[in-house]
């Protein structure tokens, strides 16, 4: 057939004159490209991709899910400038809906909060650890993580991208009476992100909580351990620490850290002090005796062992999450700047709550029997309650909606989730 | 009905529904400037790209006709089948429905390409780069 007289053809006449050829040669409609051996249709790939124009390049990019875009940084250099730039808008995306980071054996867990279900990633860490807590920084990059018994395993890396590792050296201090570790992260004069550890240690340390607390700040531009400073509670009281949930009771929000003191009289204080300050001069923020909500709070004196009050940040405000003994179940109340008091936030409606927890009642007798493990977000708390017996359940409060969604059951062998907004900027 | 007649880049001659020819925004915007009296002239897309391209708008045009019995998984699997092609079929897929401007087909061409990078370590897609520029010098 001359090319003249196929000069006008119908569609149909084309398509089929093309499956035909696809049929009887047994290859796909492309024809001569297929015959040739792998090996150099890999290389054709290779020219193919550099020969679109860079504008479509970018637009194939916006279909690659986070991680594989971290990863691309590293190809050439538009690629990288276009990543990061799109890096925020994607990331911008994300803010609407929340990832999570879940912790494991040797690994950690990440989901995207948009997906439904909520289905896992899980990633393996080079060291051979136990995440045994997480904490994530306020831009959402980096992450640090920690057994609190080996106080050197202190991490932090962006968790899209495991090559940013970086394994900190163990805070100056002979014992390991480490209470908290949280870490804050900010970019700097020149827009490299730059990252601080707030390490918390307790003097003189008893079940109820420490006498005295040291600070110790690391700092990521200088790559050391820079202050090591003290933070004296009042003559008769106590900073509340928590030695089986750690980390819960303090909250570290940008440049402050704030915590819990507790008199002798069980007069309790929210107090802050800035990591920064060379005097550590501490501030009162709120004192009370009893909260609202007839949240739980355990008394000066022992047992207090079992303390699961637990301070997080989210949507603005400061949130204490505490059990409910009455009602049996558990509840947020949040302080209001103005007033000096807490106010009730949301309960905790009883019934999401998987019945096998449920029967075994939640009692002041046995409260020593349960913990619960907190986190905030931008418009989100997580936690996480368990049972010593081994049932434990995930839970996510929604601040905006005022949704409580139960994340999976008892069976489900998932920790703690720690909501955070992905960045792909590298350490 | 009113026809459209396009011209590919080897001069092959394709006589398509006017309703068809819009879902190119590119061709719809060059009906509105010369009309449909003459040919309108595609030399970016080859013949066998220009099917492809009329092939799959045909497909999605008529799924969503009323009274179409075509279930989405019907549908799904005809983009699957569609975008299994050679690589180098692809990417003149996602050039063509770049330059006719066809969202549908340009967000499934390459979200295809996308699913080949997100599986590729970083040091491949890097190579795949680095030969690129080999191959042109």
């Amino acid at each position: 057939m001359s090319s003249h007289e196929n000069r006008f053809c119908s569609v149909t006449g084309i398509i089929k004159s093309i499956n035909t050829k696809s049929t009887v040669k047994g290859m796909g409609p492309v024809g001569g490209y297929i015959n040739i051996s792998e090996k150099k249709q890999k290389r054709h790939w290779d020219g193919m991709i550099g020969k679109l124009p860079l504008e479509l390049q970018l637009h194939i990019l916006n279909f690659l899910p986070l991680p594989a875009l971290c990863r691309g940084k590293s190809v050439c250099k538009a690629w990288k400038s276009a990543i990061q730039g799109l890096g925020y808008s994607k990331a911008h995306r994300f803010c609407n809906g929340q990832w999570y980071i879940m912790n494991g054996d040797n690994a950690v867990g990440l989901c995207d909060g948009n997906s439904r279900p909520l289905s896992w990633k899980m990633i393996q860490l080079p060291y051979e650890i136990h995440t045994e807590s997480i904490c994530v920084s306020s831009a959402g990059l980096v992450l640090a993580y920690f057994p609190l018994d080996r106080p050197q395993n202190i991490m932090v890396w962006n968790p899209l991208d495991l090559s940013s590792l970086v394994k900190l050296p163990p805070p100056p201090g002979s014992k390991p009476t480490i209470v908290f570790v949280a870490i804050q992260s900010s970019v700097g004069s020149d827009h490299r992100p730059w990252f601080s550890v707030v390490c918390v240690r307790g003097v003189k340390p008893r079940d109820t909580g420490a006498r005295h607390l040291v600070l110790q700040v690391y700092d990521s531009r200088s790559q050391k351990w820079v202050s090591s400073r003290r933070v004296f509670t009042g003559r008769d009281e106590i900073a509340q620490t928590c030695f089986k949930e750690n980390t819960d009771c303090m909250l570290l929000r940008d440049d402050k850290l704030y915590f819990i003191t507790i008199t002798r009289d069980n007069r309790r204080s929210l107090k802050c002090v800035n990591v920064w300050d060379s005097e550590c001069k501490m501030a009162t923020l709120a004192t009370w005796t009893s909260l609202p909500m007839d949240l739980h709070q355990e008394t000066y004196d022992p047992p207090c062992l079992y303390n699961n009050t637990s301070l997080v940040y989210c949507a603005g405000k400061l949130v204490l999450a505490n059990f409910i003994l009455d009602a049996q179940t558990l509840g947020f109340v949040y302080l209001d700047e103005a007033s000096r008091q807490w106010r009730p936030l949301a309960t905790m409606p009883r019934e999401i709550m998987p019945a096998e927890l449920r029967n075994l009642g939640l009692r002041a007798s046995n409260i020593h029997q349960w913990s619960l493990v907190v986190a905030g977000g931008e418009a989100e708390i997580t936690l996480f309650l368990s049972h010593f017996e081994g049932l434990c359940w995930g839970c996510i409060y929604n601040d905006e909606t005022g949704v409580w969604q139960s994340v999976f059951g008892q069976r489900f062998e998932g920790s703690m989730l720690y909501p955070f907004k992905p960045s792909l900027v590298s350490i | 009905m009113v026809k459209v007649t396009l011209k590919s880049a080897e001069g092959d001659v394709f006589e398509v529904d006017e309703e068809l020819a819009l879902e190119s925004l590119m061709v719809k915007n060059m009906i509105e400037d010369v009309g449909l009296d003459s040919a309108i002239s595609l030399p970016n897309v080859s013949s066998t790209i220009l099917a492809k391209v009329i092939e799959y708008i045909k497909f999605h045009m008529d799924a969503q006709k009323d009274g179409s019995k075509k279930t989405s998984e019907e549908i799904k699997a005809f983009d699957d089948d569609f975008v299994n092609v050679g690589i180098p079929t692809l990417f003149e897929m996602v050039l063509a429905s770049n330059y006719l401007n066809v969202k549908s087909l340009l967000s499934l061409t390459c979200n295809t390409v996308a699913n080949m990078i997100k599986t590729k370590p970083p040091a491949e897609v890097k190579e795949m780069f680095t030969s690129a520029k080999q191959a042109k010098a």
